[in-house]
């Protein structure tokens, strides 16, 4: 390795010896001059006020006594232990007067004034609590029951903290145990600009999450837009000269007398190449990480992978600058050549973009199947249904309502300019009743001439006769639909459960004058044979309790077993977060009611709020948490089920469902990759080897429970589950546009690197990652890069290819 | 010096048989030029060995064959006994190219620590043996010296030291004394003299016939690709005279410068090829071809018996230069 270690020195010689390097290093240095002055410090919130941040007095005093005093919650008990004698009588007695009053909503405002005075003496020794270094212990809070900020803090070591900021931890530790104590805002920041003073030269105050935000994300456009543009043009133009030079007469004939091979003395001058750019950029974004760190307190580790990060692309196009170097021997060829390739990948990378997004405007979600007919819901909100003539699908019902041809033209365009993103958690269309029809609650817009308006318009058709018709309006805020035998159920946000009687007409409403009924009109008489939209009715809904809802986050968080009809539910309550099962009983006049049955709290690795989505399938009920976590729970005995497995997705759920035996559990991630549970089989927990895994839109399970599939924007394909086997697929046939894109473009841009696309690797490094592995992050419903490291893996193969072509060329070819 | 990396001792320095190259230019309408014809040559261990040739002969495709710069279309080329070429090979190799560049941003020192690095030579080792090279190349002085500030004759002292880093058994040397001064010139002929008298085989490629004559005990001739002679510099006269046969001793001529009566002198000389010619100052100047010391003898007293005064006796060679003056002007006239 001597003589190629020679080399790399020797090229680490010439980048300190050219004239260039220094040029280019003086002006990272101006740069940095620049950008030295600028200054953040920021002021910590811990103050307690009397009033200010004691909104609800009673309830510190409430807890105080019923967990610290008691000893229930040890974070309270260590608060309670703390207070001084008198303080712990005074609170004592406050907490009796509140049993007294009864009722202590009802207090006047004079009343609560003269109960939050008599707290003072509270405040006033949680304040000497705040500036005591040590109030914190650690047994005495649990787990998750301190926040990122405070974990950040106690990471540093108390003992070692500033007075400010042990004073800022133990406010968020006394938040955390009397969460009735106003939260303490963020840390506020003040930008200055020093200029041959030490006055501010100017200031504005900030957040610290925003000037974070703000820095974050101004670094990573001048990465992608500064470094990964233009700064690397300028290292290809310094460095286009060292391969061609090497190739001097007088150079290379003594190069290749040494006992050296061919292909070693390229890596090697290639190595070389890189280090007078690597040269440059260690220097610029240490000294920039080393600014952001000491000039504005952003220590941000992830940052330093741009230094690797930057090499690397430069080096993929420097193969491209090497390998003509080789072949021409001139560096101008060199320099030109590799300003055509970026141009190809920036094409290749654009006409991607463009035409994916185009197509992911067809996609299609939430299918259902029977027999040979099937539906499925588009982008849009539309139902589309199997067209097995036109073999394609095709608009079943159209409860979007537009102002007019402009729209529809505004639409049109919109479509090919922006990737249509699925609304969350759509609400799902089941089959019902004795005729086997298909209900499903979808949203009608009006023109916004007239007012955005929403209505969820519930929608009922036959696939049969592929065509679906309005017959009334849902609660705005249904968020689910469940088949029954004598209707669906339908839950809204607030978790109350009505029954809609499918056998029952809808009751006529007068016409909503700030809507454009004729629309209505327009779309009703196209689909149900004439219904005029005065016609449109709101539906007979049947509460069925519960007594004491719990408010649902979307439509995933509540599961019915088809087989009993109970009803699982996700509930987060005072950091909490539980499972409730609802159970029908005929109440007093015999009408079914749903009442609570049993409970269970769920440990998902956290205690902050946190979406949790449910399946309840046969005695299982399987809850995956929004920071990916998986629980499942015995339904009888509540009681967690262990070694079920984990999902290594570290991304958010985007569709579950299961199926009506109570056999399987699919899930559905936002990578779109298909997750499938074998209650039955111990619970098993695969990733089912089908076609179109990581490009599923959507999945559910037909009334024979067989596995329906969305894949390839609109590929159904219904399998069984238990061999994986196709049993039924509609697929329209690509046309010219996506064959194009399938068999070329698709092709080509997985090959070709990804220069626009580095800069995501930084943002994955810094922010994503982290929140992928921070158990108090929800992802649900946060956009996800399918790939982050996937442009890593191209380039590199790319820049391996154009080495490997180089040494061939170099091997066989006479100097 | 040279180190014993080979198994054989015993093979020749370098070795060709029938050597061809032919390069091909060109993609579509491919373009021949044949470089090397056939050529066959040996050069021995511990001998200094020259190669001729006009511009364009060969020479230099040659030493690229024999160092792995190019390769051989056909025929056979060995160098200490393995493969020309071999990275093994080249191991044991010192080769001073004719226009040697020297990254500009090194010193004298540096250089040689870059150079030896690549001859897989330690640091530790090249610092340990650099100062005696430069002493012996005469730049010791300037060793601190940016290449930069270097004259043409400097780098080549710095090519040479560089290229016995590694102590070579064969040392490959193209056109060594160009850009030297006359002084520096001798000074670069005791050197390859010197290692010579080590056991390092020197393979010398020289346009300056007069350097190579001086220094070499065998010579190549190459001219257009094929090679015209291979022998002892000493044996070319002999060769020309046979038409080519190599390894034949003794080659020239005597030249008498004599003072008496013509038609004297011409019997004296009866029976035995001679040039009679007639100088300005009446002294009369035959020439005969190489003789015996006996010969010659008899001749000066047949010359003496004559009445003829002896003013002279030379023995007289055909220069290098004749004889390749000569052998290029008749291959191109053949050709």
């Amino acid at each position: 390795m001597r003589p190629y270690f020679a080399i790399i020195v020797d090229s680490f010689r010439a980048a300190f010896a050219s004239r260039v390097l220094y040029i280019l290093l003086a002006i990272i240095t101006l740069l940095f001059l620049a950008i030295a002055p600028i200054r953040l410090t920021e002021t910590l919130d811990w103050k307690l006020g009397y009033f200010a941040h004691m909104p609800n007095p009673d309830s510190v005093v409430e807890r105080l006594i019923e967990k610290g005093k008691s000893g229930r919650t040890k974070s309270v008990e260590r608060v309670w232990n703390q207070l001084s004698p008198e303080t712990q009588a005074t609170v004592t007695k406050l907490y009796e007067s509140l049993d007294d009053s009864g009722n202590k909503d009802d207090k006047g405002r004079r009343e609560q004034r003269r109960f939050a005075e008599k707290c003072f003496p509270l405040v006033d020794e949680l304040n000497e609590m705040i500036a005591d270094r040590d109030f914190f212990r650690p047994d005495d809070w649990g787990k998750y029951s301190i926040n990122s900020e405070a974990q950040e803090l106690i990471d540093q070591g108390v003992q070692s903290l500033s007075e400010d900021r042990v004073k800022r931890l133990n406010r968020l530790l006394l938040s955390k145990a009397l969460p009735a104590l106003s939260k303490p805002t963020g840390s506020t920041m003040t930008i200055y600009y020093w200029m041959y003073t030490y006055d501010p030269y100017w200031t504005f105050t900030a957040s610290k999450k925003t000037v974070t935000d703000v820095v974050s994300g101004l670094t990573t456009v001048l990465f992608d837009k500064f470094l990964l543009s233009i700064g690397l043009f300028i290292g290809i133009f310094v460095t286009a000269n060292v391969i061609p030079q090497t190739f001097n007469p007088g150079s290379l004939n003594l190069l290749l007398s040494k006992p050296i091979t061919r292909s070693g003395l390229f890596i090697s001058r290639f190595v070389g190449g890189c280090t007078q750019v690597a040269i440059c950029s260690v220097y610029l974004f240490v000294g920039t990480w080393l600014w952001l760190g000491l000039g504005i307190g952003f220590w941000e580790r992830a940052f330093l992978w741009s230094v690797p990060i930057y090499i690397f692309v430069f080096a993929i196009y420097y193969s491209v600058s090497a390998f003509f170097g080789l072949l021409y021997r001139s560096p101008i060829l060199s320099v030109v050549m590799t300003v055509v390739f970026w141009a190809v990948c920036y094409s290749v990378g654009m006409s991607h973009l463009v035409i994916h997004g185009r197509m992911q405007n067809d996609r299609i979600y939430d299918p259902i199947v029977m027999g040979d007919k099937a539906m499925a819901l588009d982008g849009f909100g539309n139902a589309v249904v199997w067209d097995s003539a036109a073999n394609d699908w095709s608009v079943a019902a159209e409860p979007k309502m537009f102002g007019g041809p402009e729209m529809k033209n505004q639409i049109a365009m919109n479509q090919w300019l922006i990737t249509l993103k699925r609304r969350p958690y759509q609400m799902r269309p089941v089959i019902a009743g004795k005729d086997q029809q298909v209900y499903a609650g979808l949203t009608a817009i009006f023109p916004p001439q007239e007012g955005t308006y929403r209505d969820h318009k519930a929608v009922v058709g036959s696939l049969t006769e592929s065509r679906l018709a309005v017959v009334g309006d849902l609660p705005r805020n249904a968020i689910s639909m469940f088949s029954v035998d004598d209707g669906i159920v339908v839950v809204n946000k607030s978790g109350r459960f009505d029954l809609w009687d499918v056998r029952r007409k809808a009751v006529e409403n007068k016409p909503n004058a700030n809507a454009k009924l004729g629309s209505i009109g327009t779309l009703a008489g196209k689909f149900s044979s004439g219904d005029s939209p005065s016609k449109v009715s709101s539906l007979k809904l049947i509460p069925m309790g519960p007594e004491k809802p719990v408010r649902l986050s979307n439509t995933f968080s509540v599961a019915m077993n088809a087989a009993t009809q109970e009803i699982a539910v996700h509930r987060y309550d005072d950091e909490t977060h539980s499972i409730v099962v609802y159970k029908v009983e005929p109440n007093e006049s015999g009408a079914k009611q749903y009442v609570e049955s049993r409970s269970a709290t769920i440990d998902i690795g956290t205690d902050q709020k946190m979406k949790c989505c449910l399946a309840f399938a046969d005695n299982t009920i399987v809850v995956v948490a929004g920071n990916g976590q998986l629980v499942t729970v015995d339904a009888t005995t509540m009681k967690p089920i262990a070694d079920v497995g984990s999902i290594e997705t570290k991304c958010g759920l985007e569709t579950m469902a299961y199926s009506d035996d109570g056999k399987w559990v699919a899930m559905m991630f936002a990578n779109q990759k298909l997750w499938l549970m074998d209650v039955d089989d111990d619970r098993k927990l695969v990733q089912p080897k089908i076609g179109g895994q990581g490009n599923v839109s959507s999945v559910s399970f037909d009334a024979q429970s067989r596995l329906c599939v969305i894949d390839r924007e609109n590929r159904l394909t219904v399998y069984d589950p238990s061999t994986l086997a196709v049993e039924k697929r509609f697929a329209p046939a690509d046309g010219l546009f996506e064959m194009i894109y399938r068999y070329a473009i698709h092709p080509i841009y997985r090959v070709f690197p990804k220069p626009g696309e580095f800069y995501k690797i930084t943002s994955y490094l810094s922010s994503a990652r982290d929140a992928q592995n921070d158990r108090s992050v929800d992802l649900i419903g946060d956009p996800i890069e399918q790939n982050p490291l996937g442009p890593l893996w191209s380039g590199l193969g790319f820049m391996v290819l154009m080495l490997a072509l180089s040494c061939v060329v170099f091997h066989y070819k006479d100097f | 010096m040279p180190s014993s990396q080979t198994a054989n001792n015993q093979t020749p320095a370098i070795q060709v048989e029938s050597l061809s190259k032919t390069y091909s230019q060109g993609l579509i309408f491919k373009k021949r030029h044949e470089a090397l014809k056939d050529v066959t040559l040996t050069v021995n261990r511990g001998e200094i060995f020259g190669m001729l040739g006009p511009n364009g002969a060969g020479k230099t495709t040659f030493l690229k064959i024999m160092l792995g710069v190019i390769r051989k279309t056909s025929g056979k080329a060995s160098m200490l006994g393995l493969p020309a070429g071999s990275r093994k090979g080249r191991r044991l190799v010192g080769y001073l190219p004719e226009h040697l560049r020297v990254p500009a941003h090194l010193t004298g020192y540096q250089a040689l620590e870059y150079f030896g690095n690549l001859s897989d030579v330690p640091t530790k080792v090249v610092r340990a043996k650099r100062e005696e090279l430069l002493e012996m190349v005469g730049l010791a002085q300037r060793a601190k010296d940016n290449v930069r500030q270097y004259s043409k004759g400097m780098l080549q002292r710095l090519g040479l030291a560089q290229a016995l880093l590694h102590d070579p058994e064969l040392l490959v040397l193209d056109e060594p004394t160009d850009g030297l001064d006359p002084k520096a010139r001798a000074e670069m002929r005791q050197i390859i003299r010197d290692l010579k008298d080590r056991g390092v085989t020197i393979f010398l490629n020289s346009h300056l016939l007069q350097e190579v004559e001086m220094v070499c005990q065998r010579v190549a001739i190459l001219d257009k690709g094929a090679l015209r002679y291979c022998g002892p510099v000493d044996s070319i006269g002999q060769f020309l005279q046979t038409g080519g046969l190599e390894g034949q001793d003794g080659s020239g001529s005597i030249e008498f410068g004599l003072v008496g009566d013509k038609t004297a002198i011409e019997g004296c000389f009866t029976g035995v090829p001679s040039e009679v010619r007639v100088e300005e100052n009446q002294m009369i100047s035959v020439n005969i071809p190489t003789a015996t010391q006996s010969a010659i003898d008899q001749t000066v007293d047949r010359l003496r018996s004559a009445g003829v005064s002896i003013v002279s006796i030379n023995r007289r060679r055909v220069s290098l230069e004749d004889a390749f003056l000569q052998i290029v002007d008749e291959s191109s006239f053949k050709n």
